[in-house]
């Protein structure tokens, strides 16, 4: 984003601001910049519309990074109050996706090295719990033989994806499974993309190797 | 990030044998952030309002919770600690009598051992007679009688350089004094501190100031000596270098 760009945001921004036409429904057609640039300026809706958007995506990244539910749980709610707290740090030069998934595998990361919490809360075992979190699955497979077997499968790679060092572990789970471009990742661990893709390559040959047995 | 999309895996170059692994990676199930995130996300975002609306030495003392719970903050245990760690020092301190356990203290050091080892005596400066608590008192007795002419001290030491165990005294031994010696120390000033300033005078020898520790121990180990004479059990050589 130029810097022309970015005045004209905020001028649009504020146009909003000063033309009171802050209802839900236009809100929601903003994008994460110019929510972000409202909730800088004390609109508390926008935060409330960026939590709805980004909540299910960063839940699902930072589950498949720690590997339990709980302390993506609650590594989620860290990240929304420090985007809360700290939204004065945010500058329209980035993205906000970019920034929230920053701090998002910032927090997961402590998370892990803490390592206070050494249980891990598994797909299978979850589903089979009448637990707190039940994993609302976009698996809409309706055959049950073959979606045990999915499930097999998706702990494996579960497990493999926590057997990888976290630079790899990062790398893979934003391109494969969040399915972000590599200029984004490139942002989000902060280095050059020939770095991320090599990055992404090394964890997706580590990946292959735990998995053969499955893929063969 | 709906702009991210067509962009995304335009130019990807994959392995073939990777593609089966991407295909798995991709259709993970997506895990749900739960149910209940938004009130529990929303009522800790009210705590952080009421923190932030707090003047700062509020903030120190986070009261009571929404719960209706004391919520003690971890430091108020270091500082509660560290008071009554504080009460008791104090306490104790005004409830013991130092100068007590100092006087105790130099009692001990007055108690003789059983044995003298041959180390204790090697300590004792050479006289160059057979008998160094003799040559001690003689040497005591001329001084007292006559202190300018002592036998062999052509440049007799200086007052203040002989005198430094009796009259340059440590705080410790001023203390002392003040409530008054122990028996065992004050037989010792009176007896043995005029021997060994003959001694030295005799033997030419200046006396290095002592504090009050060294000087006890110089003076219980004159007075082993002295028993062992008595006692009639021999006197440990003295190493004369």
């Amino acid at each position: 984003m130029t810097g022309m760009q970015e005045h004209s945001l905020e001028a649009q921004v504020q146009e909003r601001i000063e033309g009171g036409n802050l209802d839900r429904a236009t809100l929601d057609t903003l994008s994460d910049e110019e929510l972000m640039l409202l909730f800088q300026r004390d609109v508390r809706v926008a935060f409330d519309i960026l939590v709805e958007r980004f909540q299910d995506p960063l839940m699902n990244f930072i589950f498949r990074f720690t590997g339990s539910m709980d302390d993506a749980a609650d590594v989620l709610q860290d990240t929304f109050i420090r985007v809360y707290k700290k939204k004065h740090l945010y500058r329209t030069i980035a993205k906000v996706s970019t920034w929230i998934y920053t701090i998002a595998g910032n927090l997961a990361k402590s998370e892990l090295r803490r390592g206070h919490r050494k249980y891990t809360t598994r797909l299978v075992q979850k589903k089979d719990d009448n637990d707190e979190y039940t994993l609302p699955l976009h698996d809409s497979d309706p055959l049950p033989d073959r979606s045990a077997d999915s499930s097999i499968v998706y702990e494996r790679i579960q497990d493999a994806l926590q057997k990888l060092p976290e630079v790899f572990r990062e790398a893979v789970i934003l391109r494969d499974i969040q399915e972000l471009s590599y200029e984004e990742i490139a942002e989000i661990i902060d280095m050059p993309i020939g770095t991320v893709k090599s990055r992404i390559s090394r964890g997706r040959l580590q990946l292959q190797e735990l998995l053969k047995d499955i893929h063969d | 990030m709906p702009d991210s999309q067509d962009h995304r895996n335009a130019h990807e170059q994959v392995p073939d044998e990777q593609l089966r692994l991407i295909e798995d990676l991709r259709s993970m199930p997506r895990v749900k952030a739960p149910m209940d995130f938004a009130a529990h996300l929303n009522r800790r975002l009210e705590e952080v309002d009421l923190l932030a609306s707090r003047p700062w030495w509020k903030k120190l003392f986070p009261a009571w919770s929404t719960d209706g719970g004391l919520r003690i903050p971890p430091y108020v245990y270091g500082a509660a600690a560290a008071s009554v760690l504080l009460i008791v020092s104090v306490y104790v301190f005004q409830t013991t009598n130092v100068e007590e356990q100092m006087d105790e203290g130099v009692r001990q050091q007055q108690v003789l051992p059983e044995h003298s080892t041959v180390e204790d005596a090697d300590e004792v400066p050479p006289t160059g007679s057979t008998s160094p608590v003799k040559d001690a008192e003689e040497g005591a007795r001329s001084i007292s009688q006559d202190p300018t002419s002592g036998p062999a001290s052509p440049a007799p030491a200086t007052k203040g350089s002989n005198n430094l165990i009796i009259e340059k005294e440590s705080p410790s031994a001023r203390s002392l004094r003040k409530g008054g010696y122990p028996p065992a120390e004050k037989k010792a000033e009176e007896e043995y501190a005029p021997m060994m300033r003959g001694f030295l005078d005799e033997q030419d020898m200046r006396l290095q100031p002592l504090d009050s520790t060294a000087r006890a121990d110089s003076l219980r180990r004159l007075d082993s000596l002295r028993r062992l004479e008595q006692d009639g059990k021999p006197v440990p050589k003295i190493d004369r270098r």
